[in-house]
């Protein structure tokens, strides 16, 4: 079967998931986060959030302007569904952070000597799997990297002026207390998921980030299933 | 005028084909590109598809091969819709040197799609290589693919030198001794001529299919002979 001869998660790990700047950061992400917990347990917060900023930009590597110009093409010659093409470019464009996650996750749990860390507790795993889906899903039509910034851009306007201060004091809160206002916690939350890791959330709103990437991710692949891409050269 | 209803006669699908479009038409929007098309191409038959930029040629190429759905009408490809077809029907699919990712080493890309080793240029680069070898770095990688069925190659001869022009022509020709179909598009009628069974001339959104047999039966297809044609069927309307 000539399907079998191109694997589709390593084509699209040539075509979008090698970055040589993320690479560099994802690197020292984990050293800094590993150093960091090695002088003090429990101080690798910093590299948990630098990977999660990563994550939302390095996750944002865009189709469409790739598909028009028929780099897939030869996956989906080969045989190869949308689908599969679609769920390997998010899994390439995602590996990357996901690895330096758990490295800077395993030394956590190597010096804390407990698995009760921030990188694997509940709302860590939530926080890395939405920063994962929705800049993957929202670059689709976009050029690279324009999802995270958005992403980004609209979580520096916040704090800027003064509309997610909650999050960073929800972050002592209790879930019980946070529960209070369900809805502003989330939001805070959607804008700066770089402190996501470190706040109590309770279990209601965990799965709803959970909802939300995986409507998300599951929107981002029915759009590669069903949308019909013309080459930039045809009409 | 009667040569023409003749062909147009001819371009009713057959049975048993490899490839066969029934009535297809695509639009993109308000443009229409083409309407009601049909033809059929069976093993070892060549078939040049002739006609302006912007007549719809690669959208016609990309239904083949199930890159893009018709809006109306059927495209079987070993009797399956084209993208059920492709996980078994050996199929080579080239658009252009555009479509080669410029940012992996010609080596790397190659090994990805399955070509052994390239001589001379594997550690460049894509995007350090001129146009030309780009577009045969491209030929290269898809006709090298061993069992192929069908190959289809828009615009191959586009930013070719006489050496590669030259390479394509005998590469096409021992696919064709070998059994291969092969859709052939270009405006250049030059290359095309002498090397299809079949011409189809994309002409007010239609195509107007005719055999080689059909535009010089006792010797050769020239360029000179499909440029006539193609006066004639566009002046017919």
């Amino acid at each position: 079967m000539k399907a079998a001869r191109i694997s589709p998660l390593r084509y699209c790990w040539y075509i979008v998931g090698r970055s040589p700047v993320f690479m560099a950061l994802y690197a020292a992400a984990i050293i800094y986060g590993c150093t960091s917990e090695w002088l003090s347990a429990g101080s690798s917060d910093a590299a948990l959030a630098m990977i999660i900023v990563g994550q939302m930009l390095s996750s944002s590597t865009g189709f469409v302007s790739q598909a028009s110009r028929g780099y897939f093409d030869p996956l989906l010659v080969a045989g190869h569904s949308r689908l599969s093409v679609g769920l390997s470019l998010f899994v390439v464009s995602a590996l990357p952070g996901w690895v330096a996650w758990v490295c800077v996750g395993l030394a956590e749990v190597a010096l804390q000597r407990t698995l009760d860390v921030p990188a694997f507790r509940p709302a860590g795993l939530v926080a890395l799997l939405l920063v994962s889906c929705v800049p993957w899903s929202a670059t689709l039509r976009s050029p690279r990297l324009t999802g995270g910034l958005v992403w980004l851009g609209l979580g520096i306007l916040g704090v800027l002026t003064g509309k997610v201060f909650g999050l960073l004091a929800m972050a002592q809160m209790s879930p019980a207390e946070i529960r209070g206002n369900l809805w502003g916690a989330f939001l805070n939350g959607l804008a700066l998921p770089t402190v996501m890791p470190f706040v109590k959330w309770p279990v209601e709103i965990l799965i709803l980030f959970t909802l939300v990437s995986l409507l998300t991710l599951a929107a981002g692949l029915a759009y590669i299933r069903f949308r019909q891409i013309p080459l930039s050269q045809e009409f | 005028m009667g040569q023409v209803q003749m062909a147009k006669a001819r371009s009713s699908p057959g049975e048993g084909s490899l490839l066969h479009l029934a009535h297809v038409s695509r639009s993109f929007g308000r443009q229409v590109v083409f309407t009601d098309l049909s033809l059929s191409l069976s093993a070892g038959e060549t078939l040049g598809l002739i006609g302006p930029n912007g007549a719809g040629k690669t959208t016609l190429l990309r239904m083949i091969v199930g890159l893009l759905r018709p809006d109306a009408g059927q495209v079987r490809l070993n009797g399956q819709p084209p993208v059920d077809a492709m996980a078994t029907c050996a199929v080579a699919y080239f658009a252009g040197e555009s479509s080669v990712p410029p940012s992996l080493r010609a080596g790397t890309w190659a090994r990805l799609l399955g070509c052994p080793d390239l001589e001379g240029i594997a550690n460049k680069p894509i995007r350090k290589l001129s146009r030309g070898t780009r577009q045969r770095l491209g030929l290269q990688v898809n006709l090298s693919r061993p069992r192929t069925q069908l190959v289809i190659l828009d615009e191959p001869w586009e930013g070719l030198d006489p050496d590669a022009s030259r390479w394509l022509r005998g590469r096409i020709q021992a696919l064709q001794g070998a059994g291969t179909a092969a859709i052939l598009s270009s405006h250049r009628m030059h290359d095309l001529a002498g090397l299809c069974n079949h011409y189809a001339f994309v002409v007010d959104k239609r195509l107007i299919l005719v055999t080689a047999a059909d535009i010089a039966s006792d010797r050769d297809v020239t360029g000179e002979d499909l440029f006539t044609w193609f006066d004639r069927l566009r002046a017919a309307g």
